[in-house]
């Protein structure tokens, strides 16, 4: 059981709140505390002073005192400002109220009143009003202070974002080790934000692995099909230059002049097979469903039959499929090689005189089925002469390996196959299988390369 | 004349035979080392890709059987490639298909040549860690046996015949195949390249050395 993803991790904004808050908290109690010792020290500084101005008073009436501890009192006439007396440093005239002035480069706090003697006195009396807390000497003071303060709160705020965004830079050092060989992407936890772009990576990843795989693999399929082609174009070429380096070197007698020039016209037209059978395979791969047409069967098998025993001569191919079989969706370019192609190997190579094509529908699927009287193929062989480029043990010489290759691809073109047996006739059953309605394959379902 | 492909085998053999050799074909591995031990042949013309058993196999199976017959390998893929499949197993020389037949009869007569006298002088020759025993046809490494194919061993001989002397691509061809005619393959170089793999195997310092744009020479030091 997993929690709910809201308890399970925290969203990085809560947790950057939740860390400044945590870092402003702690600030702001810290100042607070400072500023309460320290306004209280001065509290108790400024009553001290004023004790101290009071015993002054009271003890030395008379005594000069130190300028920056005690009271100053000084009288003067109303009339005529003359100083009627003094005790500590001398205030300047005043008019009546209060005011602050400085004496002797210290400020006081005057008050200045009227006093009803010797014919109307203005005595001012002063004490000091510079603050404890305001004075310029404490500047540098505060401003460390302050300094520090910022220091520590940059320094919090720091360390408390510093888990905020682990999972975060934990991501980033995961996608960076993704370069350097790591192919999987480790899920990252703690963190929403982080989670959802890890996981979002992660099926990136995946996404992008699978396409390079499909494209390898298909570049590898292609590749080896270009190493096949070439290797099976190269062999009737050899054997071309051969006869043809025979022909110039050699003064051959007409009746083995004329051996090597057949064989010579065979190996051109091996060439020319594999050439148009390449073709053939490759449009084959390309095949779009916007091609499919309607295809009537039994006049498709009929043209077949009539075509090759037109070219072939000798051979006897009867068409058993009822006229009312239908038609199916297909191409019919294809569906036809794939059936004249069958028809040919058993001329060709099982040397069949006699060649049956029956056709059967059952619900969606179409069956179409070839026999002959021929050669037949060994049974070990039924299942791996549908490879491109592999032939029959007894095939005929000229061929290009790559028919039933072509037959096996139009059977899964149409969604059906292609199976090869041992015939009623003695020779050779294939059993061509398509559906009416075949969805086209994407290419990737293709087989690439068997 | 060995190829599985019966086009190729006939107009090869065709061609061979018209070129005054006496020629017997077989389709595949088995076939060639059956009718190799039934008669006696000169030279053995194989293909390399064959069902049954392939060319190499052939070749292996030949001179572990101690069998020195010349071979030339057909191979189908023209790859840029230094290891052409049978030459390392001990086949003498290769040719890509398709190739010209009278390249082919050329070589084959120069092979047969080499096959039928042997000029080697019996002596025990020495160049820095290596030493060659003519006589039993035995290469050492620092007290060491390395194992050889006999064009291998002739190549490796001339070479020390010759120590300091730098010998052209086209000199090792005539010395060593016998080819006093024109000829384009780079098989002195394929098999420079065995030879060295095989000398050099446990980190030794290399012997036969590349004079650039001239050809190899074999000297102990760099």
């Amino acid at each position: 059981m997993t929690l709910p993803r809201f308890l399970r991790s925290a969203s990085l904004r809560t947790r950057v709140a939740i860390a400044s808050a945590a870092a402003a908290a702690a600030v702001v109690a810290v100042f607070t505390i400072l500023t309460s010792v320290v306004l209280a020290n001065n509290d108790a500084a400024q009553l001290d002073r004023r004790l101290d101005s009071i015993v002054d008073a009271s003890i030395n009436p008379t005594e000069l005192q130190d300028p920056r501890r005690g009271v100053l009192t000084t009288g003067r006439s109303k009339s005529t400002g003359q100083v009627m007396f003094q005790r500590g440093l001398q205030l300047p005239p005043l008019p009546l109220g209060s005011a602050n002035v400085e004496v002797n480069g210290v400020e006081y706090r005057v008050r200045t009143v009227a006093v009803d003697q010797q014919g109307g006195v203005l005595m001012s009396v002063g004490i000091r009003a510079d603050s404890i807390l305001l004075n310029r000497a404490r500047i540098p003071l505060y401003t460390a202070v302050g300094v520090v303060t910022v220091l520590i709160a940059a320094g919090l705020g720091w360390l408390l974002a510093g888990p905020a965004i682990r999972p975060l830079r934990r991501l980033t050092e995961h996608t960076k080790r993704l370069g350097e060989g790591a192919d999987a992407m480790p899920e990252v936890r703690g963190v929403r934000e982080a989670e959802d772009l890890s996981e979002a990576m992660g099926e990136m990843l995946s996404r992008l692995a699978a396409a390079q795989r499909v494209t390898t693999n298909s570049l590898q399929a292609a590749q080896d099909f270009a190493a096949n082609a070439a290797h099976e174009l190269r062999t009737p070429l050899t054997a071309m230059r051969a006869d043809l380096d025979t022909l110039r070197i050699h003064d051959l007698p007409a009746e083995e002049r004329a051996e090597v020039v057949q064989d010579l016209s065979r190996a051109q037209r091996r060439v020319e097979a594999i050439i148009t059978a390449l073709g053939q395979l490759a449009s084959g791969q390309l095949a779009q469903a916007e091609d499919r047409e309607l295809i009537d069967v039994t006049d498709m098998l009929d043209r077949v039959a009539r075509e090759i025993m037109r070219t072939a001569g000798g051979v006897e191919i009867v068409v058993e499929a009822a006229d009312d079989l239908g038609s199916i969706w297909g191409w019919p370019g294809g569906l036809r090689l794939a059936v004249d192609n069958l028809v040919r190997n058993a001329v060709t190579h099982g040397q069949a005189t006699r060649i049956v094509l029956a056709a059967r529908r059952r619900h969606d699927t179409m069956t179409i089925v070839v026999d002959d009287n021929g050669r037949g193929l060994p049974e070990e062989e039924h299942q791996t002469v549908l490879g491109r480029f592999s032939r029959g043990s007894n095939a005929a010489p000229g061929g290009s390996g790559l028919g039933l290759a072509l037959v096996a691809q139009q059977a899964a073109l149409h969604g059906g196959d292609i199976e090869l047996s041992d015939g009623p006739l003695g020779g050779l059953r294939a059993r061509l299988t398509i559906s009416t309605s075949p969805e086209p394959p994407t290419n990737s379902d293709l087989p690439a390369s068997e | 004349m060995v190829d599985d492909d019966p086009d190729v085998r006939t107009s090869v053999a065709r061609g061979l035979r018209h070129s005054g050799f006496d020629v017997r074909v077989a389709a595949n591995g088995k076939e060639a080392l059956r009718l190799l031990s039934n008669e006696s042949h000169d030279a053995l013309v194989l293909d390399v890709q064959m069902p049954e058993l392939d060319g190499v196999a052939v070749v292996t199976a030949l001179r572990a059987l101690g069998n020195d017959i010349p071979i030339c390998v057909l191979s189908a893929r023209d790859t840029v490639n230094d290891r052409i499949a049978g030459l390392e197993a001990g086949a003498d020389d290769y040719l890509t298909k398709p190739f010209d037949l009278g390249e082919l009869v050329a070589r084959l007569h120069a092979l047969l040549r080499r096959a039928s006298h042997s000029d080697q002088t019996s002596d025990t020759m020495t160049v820095g860690p290596l030493t060659i025993d003519t006589a039993r046809r035995l290469v050492f490494v620092d007290g060491e046996r390395v194992d050889l194919t006999k064009r291998e061993f002739d190549l490796l001989a001339v070479l020390a015949e010759n120590t300091g002397v730098v010998l052209s691509r086209q000199r090792l061809l005539e010395l060593v195949w016998g080819y006093d005619f024109d000829v384009d393959t780079n098989v002195a170089d394929v098999f420079i390249s065995y030879l060295r793999r095989k000398l050099e195997r446990d980190g030794l310092p290399r012997v036969i050395h590349t004079v650039r744009g001239i050809g190899y020479v074999l000297r102990d030091e760099p």
